[in-house]
């Protein structure tokens, strides 16, 4: 059996506007698996410094540290280019579909 | 015990504080509860279906994009339930994250023009402030009525 084409999912609402199924639908039916990029809570407040657009939405922030973590190659995902090594240096993570573990970590710089 | 709508709704420590101080917080886990634990996996992660978005109409107008739509089809019905409020204001991600600002914009307004007793604190950056926090809600939460009119 082959192995499923992984497709990053970066998004800001789908799951609350009724169509996250449909994009699980369309991925399935190219054979394909949507996952979410596991980033720390830490890599979100240091992509939204890096990547300089100061947006007021938790999602939308996620979403841009979701999408610099793909870019610098901390994450995998198909279609991409997976010759290079990582920017930062940084082991790459392969995400699992469900897991949401990565994403509210206990972090050092959680205050009170 | 007094129904208090918990603001950020998904915060964990706000939701406790609540409870152990004898009433019954509103925040998403409420929600959320009631969708994921319906038979079947209809549209995972939150079994938000096309319903929901038409259900945020009551609450949200048309042009209103679907996903603050859907947000309010869960928190709109707590905010009708409530009858008081703790605000929580710049609070850290990892306090309670609520996602959408825009959203969150809606039912900050909807619950100011509701006229039940709100609570908004900004929120502690030091132990100082935390524990003059947590006394503030103390207080609030003391003063509200233990028993609901039915």
């Amino acid at each position: 059996m082959s192995q499923k084409v992984r497709i990053a999912q970066l998004s800001c609402g789908p799951e609350y506007s009724g169509v996250q199924k449909e994009i699980y639908d369309a991925a399935k039916a190219v054979d394909a698996e949507i996952f979410f990029p596991d980033i720390a809570l830490a890599d979100v407040e240091r992509a939204v410094a890096s990547f300089g657009l100061d947006v007021k939405s938790a999602d939308l922030k996620l979403m841009i540290a979701r999408a610099m973590a793909l870019v610098e190659g901390k994450v995998d995902a198909d279609g991409g280019d997976h010759s290079s090594a990582p920017v930062s240096g940084a082991p790459r993570r392969r995400s699992s579909e469900t897991n949401f573990a990565g994403t509210f970590p206990s972090t050092p710089d959680f205050r009170w | 015990m007094a129904k208090v709508f918990i603001y950020p709704a998904t915060s964990l420590i706000l939701s406790d504080l609540v409870a152990r101080f004898g009433h019954k917080p509103l925040g998403s886990a409420l929600g959320i509860r009631e969708r994921i634990q319906t038979a079947g996996v209809d549209s995972p992660p939150l079994q938000i279906t096309p319903e929901e978005p038409k259900r945020g109409l009551k609450y949200a107008a048309v042009e209103v994009p679907s996903g603050v739509r859907g947000r309010m089809a869960i928190y709109g019905p707590l905010i009708e339930e409530a009858e008081a409020a703790v605000i929580v204001t710049d609070a850290d991600l990892a306090f309670g994250c609520m996602g959408c600002a825009r959203t969150d914009e809606l039912i900050l307004f909807s619950l100011r023009q509701k006229g039940i007793p709100i609570l908004e604190l900004k929120y502690p950056t030091n132990e100082e402030e935390g524990v003059q926090f947590v006394a503030a809600i103390k207080n609030f939460l003391a003063g509200l009525p233990k028993e609901s009119e039915e």
